[in-house]
């Protein structure tokens, strides 16, 4: 298998491995936040603010998305 | 997102305890959120605020004091009301809100923007909120971001609740149900309530899989629990807690009731057609074992065994059928 191969290969089983409620929950935030980031600049306020609130607040979603996954694979291996 | 539901309070306020935020800890996602509110707008003051039964609670809140206020004289009972932002420019000059304690009184209230946050099933729980000591006109971008970061409150909410529901079914977890278990029997002990339990466990699924495979065996599974869900009270609860066995918590509800809540939701289960990929029909029936709480029952664990005596009754006298325990016969008996 060739290099291209395997990352599909790793890709698609990392998709297999998240759910479909949380990857649509990690969707919809993502849309959010790059809706929100285009808002902030459209209300005049500085890339530097906006870099670090956006990052600020992707910080506590990841946080919070891997106790997320952790309960649910927890769930799903006693299931 | 579905549409938004407002004259159902019972439902609303079912979907508001789901999130189990209420009376928590400060946390940082929300802390975070409400310096950003009171940063990018210049306001003195912003929460995160869900609106309880008589109250309104704050999950985050900069620059006032009170960490919960009376419903009655909170701005934010008006805000879950509409799906659009509430927007006071200048609150003495509104009438609903010109003789409000939050208003005449600390932390003077002038100015306010709330905009609701809503769960997926469509219910407004609370509202983000900034408020201004000054009267204030509310832009349409700072509007939209405050719309944003709404959007932004709600996902952190919806995450917590994913991590409590199975992938397949959406109904909670065994954790998930556990812990809902447990604070059901503290409000037992509490306040002397009565609460049942009922177990169901569908009938010959491993010849389901067997015959269907897993995939046929995953569709009963997703549609079983719809009608469950479906036919269930907002304030009842329903969790996959085996692969093919159901946990249904009943709030106020005696064994004598929960027994015939059994009763109806296994007939349902019987005549229902569960619809297969590539249109085929399957008849599936389920056992149920109720058990009403009792002081005795030391942990959801105990609670659970003793429905698990009632579910094997079920399907040792022949399936498709509910049982309490203990025995009627036995209840009168001691």
């Amino acid at each position: 298998m060739d290099v291209t191969g395997r990352e599909s290969a790793a890709a698609g089983e990392g998709e297999r491995r998240l759910p479909p409620n949380l990857q649509a929950s990690v969707d919809r935030h993502s849309r959010h936040l790059a809706e929100l980031a285009a808002n902030l600049r459209a209300a005049g306020i500085g890339e530097d603010v906006i870099d670090a609130s956006v990052r600020d607040l992707v910080g506590s979603y990841q946080a919070e998305l891997t106790a997320a996954m952790r309960v649910v694979v927890q769930g799903q291996d006693h299931v | 997102m579905s549409e938004l539901v407002i004259d159902d309070e019972d439902a609303r306020l079912a979907a508001l305890r789901r999130l189990d935020v209420l009376d928590t800890p400060a946390e940082e996602p929300f802390e975070k959120i409400v310096n950003l509110v009171q940063t990018v707008l210049g306001v003195p003051m912003a929460t995160v605020t869900l609106v309880d039964q008589d109250r309104q609670w704050f999950k985050a809140h900069r620059g006032l004091d009170a960490q919960e206020t009376p419903r009655s004289i909170s701005f934010c009972t008006h805000a879950i009301r509409q799906r659009e932002p509430l927007v006071v420019p200048d609150a003495l000059a509104d009438e609903r809100f010109a003789a409000s304690p939050l208003v005449t009184g600390e932390p003077f209230i002038r100015s306010y923007a709330g905009v609701p946050l809503r769960t997926p099933e469509g219910y407004n729980v609370g509202a983000l909120c900034a408020l201004d000591t000054k009267p204030r006109r509310f832009s349409a971008a700072e509007l939209a971001i405050m719309g944003n970061l709404a959007s932004i409150v709600c996902d952190e909410l919806q995450l917590r609740l994913i991590a409590q529901r199975d992938h397949l079914t959406h109904t909670l977890t065994r954790r998930g149900f556990v812990e809902q278990a447990e604070k059901e029997i503290a409000k037992c002990r509490r306040y002397g309530r009565p609460a049942s339990l009922a177990l169901l466990d569908i009938d010959h699924f491993k010849s389901i899989n067997d015959t269907y495979g897993h995939g046929g065996g995953d569709v009963v599974l997703r549609q079983l629990a719809e009608i469950c869900a479906a036919n269930m009270r907002p304030s009842d609860a329903m969790g996959r807690i085996g692969g093919e066995e159901f946990a249904l918590l009943m709030p106020e509800t005696g064994a004598a009731e929960a027994l015939a809540a059994a009763e109806r939701f296994r007939a349902i289960i019987e005549a229902h057609e569960f619809e297969l990929e590539g249109g085929r029909l399957l008849k599936v029936t389920a056992s149920f074992g109720v058990a009403a709480y009792t002081p005795d029952l030391a942990d959801t664990t105990a609670w659970l065994a003793q429905t698990d005596l009632a579910l094997y009754r079920a399907k040792r006298e022949g399936r498709n059928r509910c049982r309490l325990e203990p025995a009627p016969e036995e209840r009168s008996a001691a």
